[in-house]
């Protein structure tokens, strides 16, 4: 049931990503990196960090299927945390540095986000 | 802890036939011995194209492409549970039976003129069948591919009459494997890239990991090399006829980076970062019971490798196209999620490895290009990068056999 909050309680200052950072899929987080520039990564980045254990915390007592819409948000934000993180600790750029064009490489199948397995 | 001892040298001197002199790098862009590697290599092998899971019930069905072969394959399973492969290929006009990917049906109907087959390949219906002359329909069924499985992965054949049993390609290798819990690894992610080198210089990216420190010094380098094995020493190799396992050790630093750091703590089974659960494995993994083992790479010669660890695997796939182009697939076999913190934990597994293949596939070009224009006629391998002696050797000796055949087929 979504009682219309956008995240769950305690998330409140990770609001400001939603609208640019809950994103359709796999392919979806990897084209926005790409697309991004390090500036904006490292924004997301920084804003998401300080809370990114604690949104674990509360994703461990949340199973998939039939996720509350607040939490679903949540870990999809994580998700994007977690394409993007390469870029900002590995790379300091959206693209493996020296590597292949990501949109050379065909996604044919992932993981559903959200539900169950 | 003791702190880890870095393997030694001397590996290759295990295998004397594989000399250790320069290789000469002619099998890597020549296109007459590519054409008799593909004769005498590739036409008689087995290809891995997916696992049952894809088609749990009856009438479910995936296409799959033989990206060396030119041409794609339906996988079905019929109404007795029985899994039949065909080639996706019409016997009106030509054009393919299903163009979807993946779903269920009970009759293929080609969207041409609507010809259609059952789900074992045989023809059901000609539409307008009056207007033909003197078909004799029992010829017009579709191709069959010979297909089997194992440990529930589907292989294929591209022969009519397999040269050899997918057991006998699979031979020691195959046996030692079984028992891995490969169907555990329910979450399956999968990318496939051209590339544009020889199908070789993708296997043996995989194949030796003394360049992990230099060429990934910021993604696995830190948590499986250095420090402590700075120079990318490997446990071991073991050779089984044409296939080999390479074994891989680990510093098991705890990643440095935060993000990073979070998700391995969050990784669904056995981590990547832990020895725990590796008891339970096949003897064939980690042959040398070391406790620092991470990761082996399980080689199907030619051309298809298992990254095995504890807790997940990947398989990597290599297909010739040309002398000097490949189609690369990476499909990555995870664990499920026992909670949602746990899927950020499998997000960052696809994404790390997806951003290391994008690190070596760059090199690979240029590795190519160096070779076309005749800049490098014999590679030097290192101790460690045996398993790419070996690969040379096998292949050589496949073609050398081709050349004898032929030889002898002419004189007659």
């Amino acid at each position: 049931m979504d009682h219309g909050s956008v995240l769950p309680g305690g998330f409140e200052s990770l609001e400001c990503f939603v609208p640019e950072w809950v994103l359709e899929d796999t392919g979806a987080r990897s084209a926005k990196r790409q697309q991004s520039s390090i500036a904006q990564l490292r924004r997301f980045y920084d804003g998401m960090l300080p809370l990114a254990a604690k949104a674990l915390d509360h994703l461990k007592t949340v199973s998939l299927g039939a996720m509350p819409e607040d939490s679903a948000r949540l870990l999809k934000l994580m998700l994007s945390l977690a394409e993007i993180a390469p870029a900002v600790e590995w790379y300091d750029g959206p693209k493996v540095y020296d590597g292949f064009e990501m949109n050379r490489m065909r996604l044919i199948r992932f993981i559903p986000d959200t539900a169950a397995q | 802890m003791e702190p880890f001892k870095i393997p030694p040298i001397g590996i290759t001197r295990k295998y004397p036939e594989l000399g250790t002199g320069p290789v000469p790098t002619d099998i890597y862009h020549d296109p007459v011995l590519y054409e008799k590697e593909l004769e005498a290599v590739f036409k008689c092998s087995w290809f891995l194209i997916g696992r049952i899971e894809q088609i749990a019930n009856p009438g479910e069905y995936f296409i799959a492409d033989l990206p060396t072969f030119g041409y794609s394959v339906v996988i079905t399973r019929d109404k007795d549970g029985v899994i039949h492969g065909f080639r996706n290929v019409c016997r009106h006009r030509g054009n393919v039976i299903e163009h979807r990917r993946a779903g269920k049906c009970s009759v293929f109907t080609c969207r041409f003129h609507g010809w259609s087959y059952d789900l074992k390949g045989n023809l059901a219906r000609i539409r307008d069948e009056e207007g033909f002359f003197d078909l004799d329909k029992s010829k017009l069924n579709l191709h069959k591919v010979p297909t089997q499985i194992w440990q529930g992965f589907i292989f294929v054949s591209p022969e009519d009459n397999p040269t050899q049993t997918l057991d006998d390609y699979l031979g020691q290798q195959g046996r030692d494997l079984a028992g891995y819990p490969f169907e555990l690894g329910t979450q399956c992610y999968q990318y496939e890239a051209e590339v544009n080198c020889n199908w070789k210089l993708v296997i043996d990216s995989f194949s030796e990991v003394y360049h992990i420190p230099v060429l990934h010094p910021r993604s696995i380098a830190p948590t499986m090399m250095t420090p402590g094995n700075p120079n990318g020493r490997m446990l071991d190799m073991e050779i089984k006829g044409p296939h080999r396992t390479n074994s891989h050790w680990s510093v098991f630093n705890e990643p440095a980076n935060p993000v990073q750091k979070l998700a391995y703590q969050n990784i669904p089974g056995p981590s990547l970062v832990s020895a725990r659960g590796a008891e339970a494995l096949p003897k064939a993994l980690n042959p040398t019971r070391a406790k620092n083992w991470s990761v082996d790479l399980a080689m199907f010669f030619p051309a298809t490798g298992f990254v095995i660890s504890a807790g997940m695997y990947a398989i990597h796939q290599s297909w010739p196209l040309g002398p000097n182009r490949c189609y690369y697939q990476q499909r990555g076999y995870i664990r499920k999620a026992e909670n949602a913190a746990q899927r950020f934990g499998q997000e960052n597994s696809l994404v790390e490895f997806r951003d290391l293949i994008l690190e070596d596939l760059s090199t690979l070009e240029r590795v190519q290009r160096a070779l076309d224009s005749g800049q490098l006629s014999h590679f030097h391998f290192h101790d460690h990068e045996v398993a790419l002696r070996h690969q040379h050797k096998v292949i050589c000796d496949r073609i050398a056999a081709l050349d004898r055949r032929r030889a002898e087929e002419k004189k007659q």
